[in-house]
């Protein structure tokens, strides 16, 4: 896979944009593939370019499949397993983290990038009680004794908002509902007061009422402790509400980014229009948008991923891959015939 | 506290096999911690002039044929037979389980690691697939005739189980979302096992140390029986039953039976144990039985009908 010249100067644009300020995370040409059958890896990131500010809030969303929690986990090194991270750089407060050791790695983890995970019940230890959960990352990480580790996570846990912490902290993750549950991670990825927060798709699964104070509660401790975040969603809805810039992520390639006004104001990708149209009420918009999907898991080897569902697409978007082209402000699209609006 | 008292008793008779095993593991126990004081003579001194003594009301189960009280010596003899048995599962659930946490951990993907858990494997595919009593012979023939042999063959013989064991629960608690986020948390290999593994893991290894306790008690008496094992005048079940066995041909059946059945008795015991551990430790094992305890008092609360 060879980038054209035109595509590697607009991706180091898109790495700069937003600002003067270096970024605090800066994810160059991230590529991850899977072993498969055949002789070639299937590639699941196919060169991923994302920068983030200190302060901001980044919005990823797209279908499941289209790698959102692979990149979350290979942004830490830990590619879903059997998957592999078979190039690009990720830059993190200086450093390019993938170059570094495991034991370095692991101070990273946790301390500086903390994920907040969905299926929350599942991600705690059943036979540990949750303030000895929260607690040990202060002691693994920041290397204060017990006593002072459980008053941080007493304190965390009434941050995240938990109803009666005292005796939540002595309670088996069991005998908790999922949005407790939810907060009690939060807790756990939030204690350590990390740099960077990865949200991956931490509310599904949740009520929409506690869905929505869990995101309220999440963009409150973010700016509390001055923490960018990567908010990870299938809810284009969701990322309407609270993100600075949103990505939008199909098979593997961002195909646009923009700031939030300009991506949900004139979207020009058809999977964008696609994405907006099915949580559209406008059945104008929803017929001229969906389109039936057949065989939606084939890989192209060539050409725009999305050609085979795009109702737009010419002969061009099925053998070459078109790049990552600035039309507005921030705005960037992989599309040889964004959408004009009027 | 009386609610749970009753909840016992009536597990108790819906399950009296379990029952039966606690009450006999909890007897022998007992028996042994207190020989001394049940017991009406020293289980090594002989009466040489009343020798071969059938059982009656001054030795309940007769005497031996150098004039010790069979009584006395059966009461005495869990002493040694469950403090080797005990110890060496423990050994052997502790080398064995812990060596199964590393190597389940590491048996896939790719590197050094992989090979060296393939290995371990191999190891324990050749310790199993010697005969189990001709390798404790074969130990205690190398390492020396002592307790502590025995103790050591015990381990040996069922280390791979634990390493089996461990290894398999590992495999499928590796891949639980607990595990990945503890990578992701930041925590070392090692401490996820130790903190995350190992503990999730324990359950089916709980229920086979009981059921190995008993297996560990016969291989004793068994390795005492041929001679590899305690020596006599030690009180011990299997030589007993190797010193009384040339009288049984001349009907004194006592010096031999009395020994065979409290060890009978003692592995069955083991075993049921190990059963109701292995029912209690599965969720849904224990939903079931809990829900039978729940019909059961349905049932016999309400108020009988009719005359």
């Amino acid at each position: 896979m060879s980038l054209g010249a035109a595509e590697v100067i607009s991706n180091t644009r898109n790495a700069s944009a937003g600002g003067d300020k270096p970024p605090l995370i800066d994810i160059r040409n991230l590529r991850v593939t899977f072993p498969s059958g055949g002789a070639e890896p299937k590639a699941v990131l196919k060169g991923i370019d994302l920068a983030v500010q200190p302060g901001e809030i980044v919005g990823l969303v797209g279908e499941s499949g289209a790698g959102k929690t692979t990149l979350a986990r290979s942004i830490l090194g830990l590619p879903p397993s059997p998957g592999r991270i078979a190039g690009g750089e990720v830059h993190f407060e200086g450093r390019q983290i993938l170059s570094l050791s495991e034991s370095e790695l692991r101070r990273l983890r946790g301390r500086r990038l903390s994920v907040v995970v969905p299926n929350p019940r599942a991600e705690l230890n059943p036979l540990l009680k949750v303030g000895d959960q929260i607690a040990s990352m202060a002691k693994i990480h920041l290397g204060v004794a017990g006593k002072e580790a459980r008053r941080m996570a007493l304190e965390i846990l009434r941050e995240v908002q938990i109803p009666d912490p005292e005796r939540r902290m002595d309670a088996y993750p069991h005998e908790l509902s999922g949005g407790m549950a939810q907060r009690v991670v939060i807790a756990m990825a939030l204690i350590c007061s990390p740099a960077f927060v990865i949200s991956d798709d931490a509310t599904s699964g949740l009520d929409v009422t506690v869905q929505a104070q869990i995101l309220a509660l999440l963009a409150k401790l973010a700016a509390e402790h001055g923490s960018a975040m990567l908010f990870i969603s299938r809810d284009v809805g969701i990322t309407a509400h609270f993100c600075d810039r949103i990505a939008v992520l199909f098979s593997g390639e961002i195909v646009e980014i923009a700031p939030r006004e300009p991506l949900f104001l004139e979207p020009a990708h058809p999977y964008t229009l696609m994405l907006l149209a099915a949580f559209s009420h406008s059945p104008k918009l929803r017929d001229s948008w969906t389109v039936p999907d057949t065989d939606r898991r084939r890989e192209r080897s060539a050409g725009c991923q999305y050609a085979d569902r795009c109702p737009i697409a010419q002969p061009v978007c099925r053998t070459l891959r078109p790049p990552l082209a600035e039309i507005g402000p921030g705005h960037f699209v992989r599309c040889y015939f964004p959408v004009r609006h009027a | 506290m009386s609610s749970k008292l009753r909840l016992l008793v009536r597990l108790a008779i819906i399950r009296p096999r379990f029952a039966i095993g606690y009450v006999i593991v909890i007897a022998i126990t007992l028996l042994a911690i207190f020989a001394p004081v049940i017991t009406p003579y020293s289980p090594t001194e002989a009466d040489s002039v009343s020798f071969l003594q059938p059982p009656d009301a001054t030795h309940l189960f007769g005497t031996d044929n150098v004039g010790m009280d069979i009584f006395s010596r059966s009461i005495y003899a869990p002493r040694i037979d469950l403090t080797i048995a005990i110890l060496g599962t423990l050994l052997s659930a502790l080398a064995g389980g812990s060596v199964g946490a590393v190597v389940g951990f590491y048996s896939s993907g790719r590197g050094i690691r992989v090979w060296l858990s393939f290995a371990v494997m191999r190891a324990a595919d050749v310790l199993q697939a010697f005969p189990v009593f001709v390798f404790a012979i074969a130990l205690v023939a190398s390492l020396g005739q002592s307790i502590q042999t025995v103790v050591l063959a015990i381990a040996f013989v069922n280390a791979p189980i634990y390493l089996r064991l461990m290894r398999s629960q590992v495999l499928s608690i590796r891949s639980m979302r607990y595990v990945e986020a503890s990578q992701v948390n930041g925590l070392s290999d090692m401490q996820t096992i130790v903190r995350h593994i190992i503990p999730n893991a324990m359950a089916p290894v709980l229920a086979q140390l009981s059921v190995n306790v008993g297996w560990g008690i016969l291989l004793t008496s068994a390795l005492s029986f041929v001679g590899a094992g305690v020596r006599a005048p030690t009180p011990e079940w299997g030589s007993m039953i190797a010193m009384g066995f040339q009288n049984v041909v001349t009907g004194q059946w006592w010096p031999s039976m009395f020994p065979g059945a409290m060890l009978a008795i003692t592995v069955f015991g083991f075993s049921l144990v190990g059963a109701s551990i292995e029912v209690l430790a599965d969720p849904s094992k224990r939903r079931q039985l809990l829900s039978d305890a729940r019909e059961h008092r349905r049932r016999t609360d309400l108020p009988v009908e009719g005359a």
